[in-house]
C-alpha cells in the first residue's frame, strides 16, 4: 500500500477540535467527599443519591486502576481534574431553550445538532449535553404523549424517584470496576429513558455529548427502562475540542429490559483522539456499559462505531437472565496514530434458550493498537443457549497491532458457542481492479474498508449510518452497503 | 488508437515482455494468442498500469498520450478497459453500488452530473439482458461467490456501462460453458462499433469462431512472433504452436 | 523400539531413524541436526524438553499421557525450527487427576511447517489444560494448531492459545482451532484462542466452537437401528479420530485408536 495513501487516508483534520467560549462554573480540581457533598447540592439532589455517591466515593478509595487492559497511558492523577463543569446560565434552571446561552446552541449548530424549535432534526429526539449539564431536550412533548419519558437524569431524579431508585446502579453497581465506582461518585449528567409497559418509542432517540472544559472529566450516566413489550432506539454521538491535555470520560450506561421488551442503542464514538503526529491529548474513553435483560423474550442490542479517543476501554455487555432472551453487539474500531482500544463484549447467558451474536470489526492504521476482548459465558442454568462470534481484524501499514482476545466459558451439556477470527488485507489486486474500474486509489480503500464493516453499519439506523460511512473516511455515502 | 513501442517489462526481476509492438486502430478486432507463459497476460496488465510490473523500456501510446505514467484508475477514465481472467472478490461492496462509483467516476471527469441510483438502474437494466442476468445479480457483494461463468459475465456487463474506446478481454473464454460463451461473444459482438478496439487474450481459437478478429497476433517467450489475418487463428488451432516455436 | 534415557539426545546432520525413538522424562533436550529425520514417542512425559529442529531436518513427536487416575500430570516442551524444517507434534490425553501442558513454538527459520494436535478425553473430575505460544519471529512460515476436548461427567478442560506474529513476519499463514465437546451438564469447557498481530501481510486466524453430539446425526443413526449408546460412541469416535488421522506413524497411530476405544467405553 502506498505511504501516501496512507497518510492521505489516515491525516485528515479532526473537524469538532474547537473549543466554545462559554462561561463556565468549574468546581475546584480534586476529588473529596466535599466535592460529592457539593455536586449533590447543586443538582438539588434527594438524600438517598447522596448516599448512593458517597457509598460509591469511599468504595472508589479502596479500589486501584485495572492494569490488565491492552493500553499504555502514563499515570492518572485523578486529583487534577475538574468533576464539575457547568455553562453559566441566567437563571438557576433552565426551563426553555430561551434561557440558553446562545453561544451555546451555536455550538451544537456547528456540531449537526441544531436544537431550535425551527431547526431540531426530524425523527429524532435530543438530548445535548455539555460538560457536566444538559442543556436541551427536544420534543419532549410529544414523546411524553407517547408515553416516553426522555429526560436528563438530574431532572429523573426528582419526578421518578422510585424508578431510579430501584434501577440505577442495579445493572453496573458501584462495585464492579474502578471507573464504575468513580462514575457513580460524580457523575453529573446523563439521559434517562423510561419506557412503561406497551409503549413503543415513535422515534430515535439521541443524547449528544460534548466535553468543552480543558482539564475537567465528563462522568455521565445513562439509564434505560424498557418495561414489557416496549422498544425504544438510542444513540450516543460525542465530541470533544482539541487539548494538548488528555481529558479523562468515565461514563456508565445502564440498559434493563422486562418480558417482550427491547433495547437498541447505538454510539458513534468520535471523542478527540489527540495529535496524529504528537499523540498528545485526546480522550481517555473509559466506560461501562451493560444491559440485564430481565424480562422472558427480551432483546438489547449494542452497536458501535468506535473512531475517536485516544485510548477506548469499553465493553459493552448483555446480561441475559430472562429465557429466550437475546443480546448482540455489533462493533467497528478503527485505530490509527497513536490511539489504543481495547474494546469487545460479554455475553452472560443466565437463561435457557437465550442467544447472542459478536460482530466485531477492527481496523488497525498509524501506531495504533486495536484489541477484541470478549467472554461468551454459559452458566449452567443456560441450557440450550446459544453463541455465534465472528471477530474481524484489518490491518493498514506496518507499525499497528491487532490483537484478537476471546474467552468461552462453557459450564452446561447443552449450550453451543462458534467463534471465528481472521485477519484481513486489502490486496494489491482489489486495489487494481476499482483503478482499472476508473475509480481512484483513495476510494478504492475506503469502499472495500467500508466493505469490510458492512455487517455492522447495516445495524445503525439509517439517519447515523451516513455519518459513521462518512466518519470512516469514506466518500462513498449511501450508494455501496 | 493505441500504439505499442518495443515494450519490455518484467516482475521481480524477471523479464516478461521482450520488446513488443503493435498497433490498433479503431474499430479493429485483435487476437493475441500464445502458449502459457508467453506473456500474453502480462501485456494487457501493463498497459492498464498493474503496480506488480514495471516498465524497464519502451513507450504505450493512447491516443497519441503516453500513459505510461499515469495511475490506472486515469487510465482507465481515458477509456481504457480490462476484462479480467480472474476478477478479486471483494466482500461486502455492493455489487451494482461498484459500477455506478466507476460510471460517475468517468462522468465526472467528463463534467457531467453523477446519476443517482434509480437513473442507473433504468441504465443498468438493457445491459443486464445482453449479458442475460437476472437483477438480483447486481445485489450481490462484487464478484464474491460469483461462478467462473457469472464472473466473465460481470466484467462483460461492466465494459457495456462503462463503454470504453479500447478493450482488453483476457482469457474470457476461459472457464466458460458453451451457452456462457455464446452470451458473452453475443454481447461482444453488440459493442464492436467504428470507434472502438477490441483485444482478445485467449490461449485457444475456439472464442475466434464467435469473435471474428481482424489481425491475429502469436506471442511466445516475451514477443510477438507472429502476425497475420484470422486464417492464422485456424492454422494454429490446426497445427498447434509448436509449429511456430 | 529405542529407549534412549539420556538427558540430551542429539542427533548429527544427515541421519534417518525409521522407528519412533522412545523419550522418557529424563531427556531435556533433542537436537535434530540438519536435513535429519527423526521421530519421538514421550510415554507420560513429565517436566520440560527443548526441540530443536535443524534446516530442513524433519520431525514429528507424540506425546501420550495415560497415566494413573491420580498422577498430576506437568508437561512443559518447546520446539525452535529453523528454515525449510518440518515438524508436527501431537499430544494425546485421557489419564491423570490433572494435566497442566506447555507447548511454545519459536519459529526462528523461514519456510517451515509447524503442526501441532492435541486431542483430551477426560471423564470423572479430570482437569486438563493447554497453553500454547506459536511465536513467529521469521517471514513465510506456515503454521496449524489443532486441538480438540472431550469432557464427560465433571471433567474440564481448559485450551489457552496465542499466535504471536512479529512486524516482520510478512506472510505467516497460521490457524488455529480448538473444538469442544462437552457430554454432560456438570463438565466445563474454556477456550481462549489469540490473536496478536503486527505485520500486515499475513493470513491469520482461529476459530472454536464448544458444542454438542448433533442431535440430527444421533436421530440418523438411531433410525439405521443403533442404540442410542452406541450412536453416541460412533459420533464421538468420529469427533476425536479426526486428530488422529493425521498421526502419520502407523504403529502409534493404532495405540492411540486402540486406547481412544477404551476410553470411550468408559464415557
Amino acid at each position: 500500500m502506498s505511504q501516501q495513501l496512507l497518510n492521505d487516508i489516515t491525516t485528515r483534520d479532526y473537524p469538532y477540535g474547537f473549543t466554545s467560549n462559554i462561561e463556565t462554573e468549574v468546581a475546584p480540581k480534586g476529588l473529596s467527599e466535599d466535592v460529592i457533598r457539593m455536586i449533590s447540592k447543586k443538582k438539588n439532589e434527594p438524600e438517598f443519591m447522596l448516599e448512593f455517591r458517597l457509598k460509591a466515593y469511599r468504595h472508589w478509595l479502596t479500589l486501584t486502576e485495572p492494569k490488565w487492559p491492552n493500553v499504555t497511558y502514563p499515570e492518572i492523577n485523578f486529583q487534577d481534574i475538574h468533576y464539575y463543569a457547568a455553562p453559566k446560565a441566567p437563571k438557576k434552571k433552565l426551563e426553555s431553550l430561551d434561557d440558553v446561552d446562545p453561544e451555546l446552541l451555536k455550538t451544537f449548530e456547528k456540531l449537526g445538532i441544531p436544537l431550535t424549535e425551527q431547526k431540531k432534526l426530524a425523527n429524532v429526539a435530543v438530548d445535548a449535553i455539555f460538560d457536566s449539564v444538559s442543556v436541551a431536550t427536544t420534543y419532549k412533548d410529544k414523546l411524553l404523549k407517547a408515553g416516553v419519558v426522555f429526560c436528563p437524569l438530574s431532572e429523573a431524579v426528582e419526578k421518578y424517584p422510585d424508578i431510579v431508585k430501584k434501577y440505577l446502579g442495579s445493572v453496573v453497581p458501584h462495585t464492579d470496576n474502578f471507573y464504575a465506582a468513580l462514575n457513580a461518585a460524580v457523575f453529573s449528567e446523563g439521559s434517562f429513558v423510561y419506557l412503561p409497559k406497551n409503549t413503543v418509542s415513535p422515534m430515535e432517540l439521541s443524547t449528544y455529548f460534548r466535553i468543552n472544559t480543558e482539564e475537567s472529566g465528563q462522568f455521565e450516566r445513562t439509564l434505560i427502562v424498557c418495561e414489557e413489550n416496549s422498544y425504544v432506539s438510542y444513540l450516543e454521538g460525542c465530541t470533544a475540542p482539541k487539548f494538548d491535555t488528555n481529558q479523562l470520560h468515565a461514563a456508565v450506561v445502564e440498559l434493563v429490559t422486562l418480558d417482550n421488551a427491547e433495547i437498541k442503542y447505538s454510539t458513534v464514538q468520535n471523542w478527540f483522539s489527540g495529535d496524529p503526529v504528537t499523540g498528545k491529548g485526546g480522550i481517555y474513553n473509559f466506560v461501562t456499559k451493560r444491559g440485564k435483560c430481565l424480562g422472558k423474550n427480551s432483546k438489547i442490542s449494542w452497536t458501535q462505531i468506535e473512531t475517536g479517543s485516544a485510548i477506548t476501554w469499553k465493553y459493552p455487555s448483555c446480561v441475559l437472565i430472562g429465557d429466550n432472551s437475546i443480546g448482540e453487539f455489533y462493533s467497528v474500531a478503527l485505530t490509527n496514530h497513536f490511539q489504543q482500544a481495547d474494546t469487545g463484549t460479554k455475553m452472560i447467558h443466565i437463561g435457557k434458550n437465550t442467544k447472542s451474536t459478536i460482530v466485531s470489526k477492527g481496523i488497525s492504521a498509524g501506531k495504533s493498537h486495536n484489541t477484541y476482548r470478549g467472554l461468551v459465558q454459559m452458566n449452567k442454568s443456560a441450557h440450550h443457549a446459544n453463541n455465534f462470534t465472528q471477530c474481524d481484524s484489518m490491518l493498514i501499514g506496518n507499525a499497528c497491532s491487532a490483537n484478537t482476545f476471546p474467552t468461552i466459558d462453557v459450564k452446561n451439556g447443552s449450550s453451543t458457542v462458534g467463534h471465528e477470527a481472521t485477519t484481513v488485507k486489502i490486496s494489491e489486486d482489489q486495489i487494481f481492479y476499482f483503478q482499472q474500474r476508473g475509480i481512484s486509489m483513495e476510494d478504492a480503500m475506503a469502499t472495500i474498508i467500508n466493505g469490510f464493516c458492512k455487517d455492522v453499519f447495516k445495524e445503525l439506523p439509517t439517519e447515523f449510518a451516513v455519518e459513521a460511512t462518512q466518519l470512516l473516511g469514506l466518500k462513498l455515502e449511501n450508494s455501496v452497503g | 488508437m493505441l500504439e505499442i513501442k518495443n515494450l519490455h517489462a518484467k516482475i521481480n526481476d524477471t523479464p516478461i515482455l521482450k520488446g513488443i509492438s503493435l498497433t490498433i486502430k479503431p474499430g479493429e478486432v485483435h487476437a493475441i494468442m500464445g502458449p502459457n507463459g508467453s506473456g500474453k497476460s502480462t501485456l494487457s496488465k501493463v498497459i492498464s498500469g498493474h503496480p506488480a510490473y514495471d516498465v524497464t523500456s519502451g513507450e504505450v501510446l493512447f491516443e497519441g498520450q503516453n500513459i505510461l505514467e499515469l495511475d490506472p484508475d486515469v487510465r482507465a477514465r481515458l477509456g481504457l478497459f480490462l476484462a479480467f481472467q480472474y476478477p478479486v472478490e471483494i466482500p461486502g461492496v455492493h455489487n451494482a453500488g461498484f459500477l455506478r462509483m466507476a460510471y460517475n467516476a468517468r462522468r465526472k471527469e467528463n463534467g457531467q452530473e453523477e446519476v443517482d441510483p434509480m437513473e442507473f438502474d433504468e441504465l443498468i437494466r438493457s445491459k443486464l439482458n445482453l449479458v442475460e442476468m437476472e437483477p438480483d445479480f447486481l445485489e450481490r457483494a462484487v464478484n464474491q461467490g460469483f461462478s467462473g461463468g457469472e464472473k466473465k459475465r460481470n466484467e462483460i456487463l461492466q465494459m457495456l456501462v462503462l463503454e470504453p474506446k479500447l478493450a482488453f478481454l483476457d482469457e474470457t473464454d476461459s472457464g466458460l460453458d458453451i451457452d456462457a460463451l455464446r452470451i458473452v461473444s453475443k454481447a461482444v459482438n453488440a459493442y464492436k462499433k467504428p470507434e472502438v478496439g477490441i483485444v482478445l487474450v485467449t490461449h485457444y481459437q475456439r472464442l475466434l469462431n464467435y469473435i471474428v478478429p481482424d489481425v491475429v497476433h502469436v506471442m511466445a517467450n516475451g514477443v510477438i512472433i507472429k502476425s497475420g489475418d484470422k486464417s492464422l487463428a485456424l492454422a494454429l488451432e490446426e497445427k498447434g504452436y509448436e509449429w511456430l516455436l | 523400539m529405542a529407549t534412549l534415557s539420556k538427558t540430551i539426545l542429539t542427533f548429527e546432520p544427515g541421519v534417518m531413524i525409521n522407528t519412533p525413538i522412545q523419550v522418557t522424562s529424563e531427556t531435556t533436550q533433542i537436537q535434530v541436526g540438519k536435513g535429519a529425520h527423526v521421530d519421538f514417542e514421550l510415554l507420560n512425559y513429565q517436566g520440560s524438553l527443548l526441540v530443536e529442529v535443524g534446516d530442513n531436518a524433519r520431525c514429528t513427536l507424540l506425546s501420550n499421557t495415560h497415566c494413573g487416575p491420580q498422577t498430576h500430570h506437568a508437561e512443559t516442551i518447546r520446539i525452535i525450527t529453523h528454515t525449510h524444517s518440518h515438524f508436527q507434534g501431537f499430544w494425546f490425553s485421557e489419564g491423570g487427576a490433572e494435566t497442566q501442558r506447555t507447548l511454545t513454538v519459536d519459529v526462528q527459520g523461514e519456510h517451515a511447517l509447524i503442526k501441532l494436535n492435541g486431542l483430551a478425553i477426560l471423564n470423572t473430575t479430570q482437569t486438563h489444560t493447554t497453553h500454547t505460544f506459536m511465536n513467529h519471529h521469521v517471514p513465510n512460515c506456515e503454521t496449524h494448531q489443532f486441538f480438540k476436548h472431550i469432557v464427560a461427567n465433571e471433567a474440564q478442560c481448559e485450551f489457552n492459545g496465542l499466535v504471536y506474529v512479529n512486524e516482520i513476519a510478512q506472510k505467516t499463514d497460521s490457524y488455529q482451532a480448538n473444538h469442544n465437546l462437552v457430554l454432560s451438564d456438570n463438565a466445563r469447557a474454556i477456550s481462549r484462542p489469540q490473536l496478536k498481530i503486527f505485520a500486515d501481510d499475513v493470513k491469520c486466524s482461529h476459530g472454536a466452537t464448544v458444542g454438542q453430539l448433533d442431535e440430527e446425526q444421533l436421530f440418523y443413526l438411531k433410525t439405521r437401528g443403533l442404540p442410542l449408546a452406541q450412536a453416541r460412541s460412533i459420533l464421538i469416535s468420529g469427533f476425536a479420530e479426526e486428530i488422529i488421522d493425521r498421526i502419520p506413524l502407523e504403529g502409534l497411530r493404532k495405540n492411540i485408536f486402540l486406547q481412544l476405544k477404551k476410553q470411550l467405553e468408559t464415557l
